[in-house]
């Protein structure tokens, strides 16, 4: 698997196109680009989001914590938490990064050129569709923080759902 | 003690692909603490391991 990094401004439509192409068939993953972003959603609040078909993966925390402090981090270098936090962020760059925001960033939308016509840089990891952590961990690039199982379940009558986050 | 008991719900399901789409504006594989942005109806009650939490 190659896993290349470079902003989300310079992969073309065709690179895309020929970046799915190469992506098992069959799935509704393998027409998108998956890639990193972060996001300061609000103030105090920052995440990290894996796009495949949808938001993903989400890893807040100790690393990004550590930035905040001044810890200097290699992986983190990409993502411009400080300059967004004192007001630097890159001409373009709408904030504050709205909930009303994420909800119109619908997991139908090609979330490349919503980052891209948001000025929001974003850090790109190339793999094939995940469905399972299992395949996550043999697929994607290793990400520090916990690991996250999400399930979505539902009682007996389907009258209650829940959104379960446990260790991976 | 099961996670259905400890929510007084019994016995708890995977939801359906339909519920899932219908809830939170998801497919399969994709599901995340994020995607609770979607939820405008609060219908989903989220649910997550004390391990995680006040570390």
């Amino acid at each position: 698997m190659e896993v290349g990094s470079r902003s989300v401004r310079n992969v073309s439509r065709a690179e895309r196109a020929s970046i799915a192409g190469n992506l098992p068939a069959g799935s509704v993953a393998s027409r998108r680009t998956a890639f990193l972003c972060s996001i300061a959603f609000r103030d105090n609040v920052y995440l990290i989001a894996d796009s495949n078909h949808g938001f993903k993966m989400i890893g807040v925390g100790e690393l990004v914590a550590g930035e905040l402090l001044g810890d200097k981090s290699a992986l983190l270098t990409p993502f411009p938490f400080l300059a967004l936090r004192r007001g630097q962020a890159s001409p373009g760059i709408k904030q504050p990064f709205s909930v009303e925001l994420m909800r119109r960033a619908s997991p139908r939308m090609d979330l490349a050129t919503f980052l891209a016509h948001h000025g929001i840089a974003a850090q790109l990891f190339e793999h094939p569709p995940v469905m399972t952590v299992e395949e996550s961990e043999r697929l994607v690039p290793r990400l520090p923080g916990a690991k996250t199982k999400n399930l979505f379940l539902r009682d007996k009558k389907g009258a209650r759902h829940f959104l379960v986050t446990v260790s991976a | 003690m099961a996670l259905g008991a400890q929510l007084g719900v019994g016995r708890l399901g995977f939801a359906s692909a339909e519920r899932l789409m219908k809830h939170l504006g998801i497919t399969p594989g994709s599901v995340s603490l994020l995607a609770l942005v979607n939820d405008a109806s609060h219908a989903v009650e989220f649910v997550i391991d004390r391990r995680f939490v006040g570390r």
